[in-house]
C-alpha cells in the first residue's frame, strides 16, 4: 500500500513537470521517456529471458519510420499510427525467434546485430519512401484538429506510456510468464521439464520486447519531428544494451535507471570541454568494477541487502553468454 | 490388483558409434517405488532423457497411462503426468524456494498472457501461492519459502526440487540420483522423504541412483542396466544375490594365479 501511494505521489508530482520545467527540459525529459521504454524492452528480454539482442535499434527504426510514414502516406492519427507501428515491429520481433530457437548465446547476438544493420540498410535505400538518407520529417501530431507537436503534449503522452508499460511489464514479471523467461534463462531443460515451451515463451519475449522498442520509436518519431537512418545504427543497439547493463538488466528498475542515467550523463559533462569522452568512459567503467549488480543492485544494497546476494550480475551474465556456447540451449 | 503406469519397449538410443541404450524393456506399475541402477556410463540418465523426450530414440516405444509419449513435446510430459529432477539440481538459482515451486505448477496456470499484462491474475496467482506455501508446511520447509535457492544448502536443494516436481500433481516423478553427494544422516531423510511422498500422495517413483543402501531400502523393485542394456530386474534380494549384477559391479572372477 505504501509502495502505490509512493509511486503515484512520483507520478503525479511528474505530471505537474510542465509548469516549472523549460521547454528544452521537457524535451529532454521526452528523451529519457523513449529510451526507458526501449530499455524495458530490452531487459525483458536480454536481462529476464536470456536472450542477447545487439540489433534493437532495428525495431526502434521500424516503429519511427512506421508511425512517421503512416501519417505521411495514409493521414493516420499519431495515437492509432504509434501502437499500429508498436504492433508492427512487435511482428518484426518473430523474425528473431527463427534463430533464437536454433542458436544460443553469442551467435545469436551476430543474428539480432545483422537485423539491426539490414533494418539501418534498407531504410536509406528506400528512398522514394523514406528520404533516404536525408531523413523525413514527421507530420506534426494531430489531435482532433488540434496541433499537438509541442513538447509539453508530447511529455503527457510519454509520461502515459511509460506507466502503462512499466506496469504492464511488471504484471508480466510477477506472473507465470516473468518466472518462464527466468527459468529459460538459467536452466532451459528445467524449464521444459517444468511444462515451459521454450517457443512460445521465446516468441512472446521477443514479440514484447520489440513492440515496446517499436512505441519507443514512434513516441521518438514525434518528439523529435523529424527522423533519419542514421540514428538507428548499431550504436543506437549498443547504448540500449549498455543501458541495461548499467543499470540492471534482470530488473525493471535497473533499465530505467540506467537510461535516466546514459541520457543525463552527456548533459551534465557538457561543460567539461574536451574531457567529456574520458569522463564518461571513466563513469562506465566505474560502473562496471564498482556496482556489480548494475545501480539497481547498489541501491538495493541499502535498501534490501538480503536480496542482491541472489541477484545475477548483469556483466558476469554476458560472460556467460559468451562461455556458456552451446549448452545453455 | 497392479495397474501398468509406464511402459518402456526395446528402447534403443545411439549417438553415432555409441549405443547408450540397447533395446531395454520395462515396466513400472502404480504406486510403486523403482530404482534403476548400473555402473557409470550404463545409460540411466540416457533413459530419463529420453522419457523426458529430451532426445528422439533411435528405436523403440514409451507407453504412460496408454498414451504413446513420442508423441509429446519436453514441454508436454509435465502436463502428461510425469515431472522429474536433474542430476545436477533443476532449481532455478536466482529465484526464491516459493517462486520455484510456483514455476514447477506452471502447466496449471490458466489465465491468459494479455489479460495477465493488463494485471487480471493477481487471484490466481494468490490461490497459487496458497497452494505452494500449503505444500512447503506439509513438509515441513515453510521457512525456506522465501530464501533464493541457490542459498540453500545442497540436500534442502535436492529437496526442494522434489517438492518442485509435486507441484504440478504428477503421477510419475523420475528422480535423476536423489542423494548424490549426501551424507548418510541426508542420505536416510531422503530416503524416508520418497516413501512419504509415494504413501501420503500416491505418486509412484522411478529414480536413478548410485547409493545402494538408498535404491535397497526404498526401492520395491530394480532394474539394472550395464553397458545400455538391461541385464536383471527384480526385488532389492534377487538384485543383491544376482551373479550377473555383482559382476556388472566388481568385474569378472578370474582364476587366481599363483602368486
Amino acid at each position: 500500500m505504501k509502495r502505490i501511494i509512493f509511486w503515484t505521489l512520483v507520478v503525479a508530482l511528474l505530471a505537474l513537470a510542465p509548469l516549472v520545467l523549460r521547454s528544452y527540459n521537457l524535451y529532454l525529459l521526452n528523451l529519457a521517456a523513449v529510451k526507458v521504454i526501449a530499455a524495458v524492452g530490452l531487459a525483458l528480454l536480454t536481462g529476464f529471458t536470456g536472450q542477447l539482442s545487439i540489433g534493437h535499434a532495428g525495431f526502434l527504426a521500424i516503429g519511427a519510420y512506421g508511425t512517421a510514414l503512416l501519417a505521411q502516406y495514409f493521414g493516420i492519427p499519431f495515437w492509432v499510427g504509434i501502437p499500429l507501428a508498436g504492433l508492427l515491429s512487435g511482428l518484426a520481433g518473430f523474425i528473431l525467434l527463427i534463430p533464437a530457437l536454433r542458436l544460443s548465446a553469442i551467435y545469436l547476438a551476430i543474428a539480432t546485430l545483422a537485423f539491426g544493420t539490414a533494418v539501418a540498410e534498407a531504410l536509406p535505400r528506400w528512398a522514394s519512401v523514406t528520404g533516404g538518407y536525408q531523413g523525413m520529417r514527421v507530420p506534426r501530431a494531430n489531435l482532433f484538429g488540434l496541433d499537438v507537436q509541442n513538447d509539453v503534449a508530447m511529455f503527457y503522452l510519454a509520461l502515459a506510456m511509460v506507466v502503462v508499460l512499466i506496469l504492464m511489464a511488471r504484471n508480466l514479471v510477477r506472473s507465470r510468464v516473468g518466472r518462464a523467461f527466468i527459468a529459460i534463462r538459467d536452466k532451459s531443460a528445467a524449464a521444459q521439464a517444468c511444462g515451459v515451451s521454450l517457443a512460445r515463451y521465446k516468441a512472446l519475449a521477443f514479440f514484447v520486447s520489440a513492440l515496446y522498442a517499436g512505441l519507443a520509436g514512434g513516441l521518438y518519431a514525434h518528439v523529435v519531428g523529424y527522423i533519419s537512418p542514421a540514428e538507428f545504427g548499431l550504436a543506437k543497439s549498443i547504448d540500449l544494451f549498455i543501458m541495461i547493463a548499467l543499470g540492471g538488466m534482470a530488473s525493471l528498475p535497473g533499465p530505467v535507471l540506467g537510461a535516466l542515467f546514459l541520457t543525463y550523463l552527456p548533459h551534465w559533462l557538457s561543460g567539461f570541454r574536451g574531457l567529456q569522452s574520458i569522463i564518461y568512459g571513466a563513469s562506465l567503467i566505474g560502473i562496471v568494477i564498482f556496482m556489480p549488480f548494475g545501480i539497481w543492485g547498489f541501491v538495493r544494497k541499502w535498501t534490501a541487502p538480503d536480496k542482491v546476494r541472489a541477484m545475477p550480475r548483469p556483466l558476469r551474465a554476458v560472460v556467460e553468454f559468451v562461455q556458456g556456447g552451446a549448452s545453455r540451449g | 490388483m497392479a495397474e501398468r503406469l509406464l511402459a518402456v519397449q526395446g528402447l534403443t538410443k545411439r549417438f553415432g558409434g555409441l549405443t547408450a541404450v540397447d533395446d531395454v524393456s520395462f515396466e513400472v506399475e502404480r504406486g510403486e517405488i523403482v530404482g534403476l541402477i548400473g555402473p557409470n556410463g550404463a545409460g540411466k540418465t540416457t533413459v530419463f532423457n529420453l522419457i523426458s523426450r529430451f532426445f528422439d530414440p533411435t528405436k523403440g516405444a514409451i507407453e504412460f497411462e496408454g498414451k504413446n509419449l513420442l508423441r509429446a513435446a519436453p514441454h508436454e510430459i509435465v502436463g502428461l503426468g510425469i515431472a522429474r529432477t536433474f542430476q545436477n539440481l533443476g532449481l532455478f538459482p536466482y529465484l526464491s524456494v516459493r517462486d520455484n515451486l510456483l514455476a514447477g505448477r506452471h502447466t496449471q496456470f490458466r489465465g491468459s498472457i494479455l489479460g495477465l499484462a493488463l494485471g487480471m491474475g493477481r487471484e490466481e496467482e494468490r490461490a497459487a501461492v496458497t497452494e505452494v506455501m500449503a505444500m512447503l508446511d506439509a513438509f515441513g520447509m515453510g521457512a525456506l519459502a522465501p530464501m533464493p535457492a541457490s542459498m540453500l544448502p545442497y540436500g534442502s536443494q535436492k529437496a526442494v526440487e522434489l517438492v518442485r516436481a509435486l507441484m504440478a500433481k504428477p503421477r510419475l516423478v523420475l528422480l535423476d540420483e536423489p542423494v548424490a553427494g549426501m551424507n548418510a544422516t541426508e542420505t536416510q531423510a531422503m530416503g524416508q522423504f520418497i516413501r512419504r511422498v509415494r504413501d501420503e500422495r500416491g505418486v509412484t517413483v522411478l529414480l536413478v541412483e548410485h547409493d545402494m543402501s538408498l535404491v535397497m531400502e526404498v526401492c520395491d523393485r530394480i532394474v539394472v542396466l550395464d553397458f545400455g542394456r538391461k541385464i536383471a530386474e527384480g526385488t532389492p534380494h534377487e538384485i543383491q544375490t544376482n551373479p550377473r549384477v555383482v559382476e556388472a559391479y566388481l568385474g569378472e572372477e578370474v582364476d587366481r594365479a599363483p602368486v
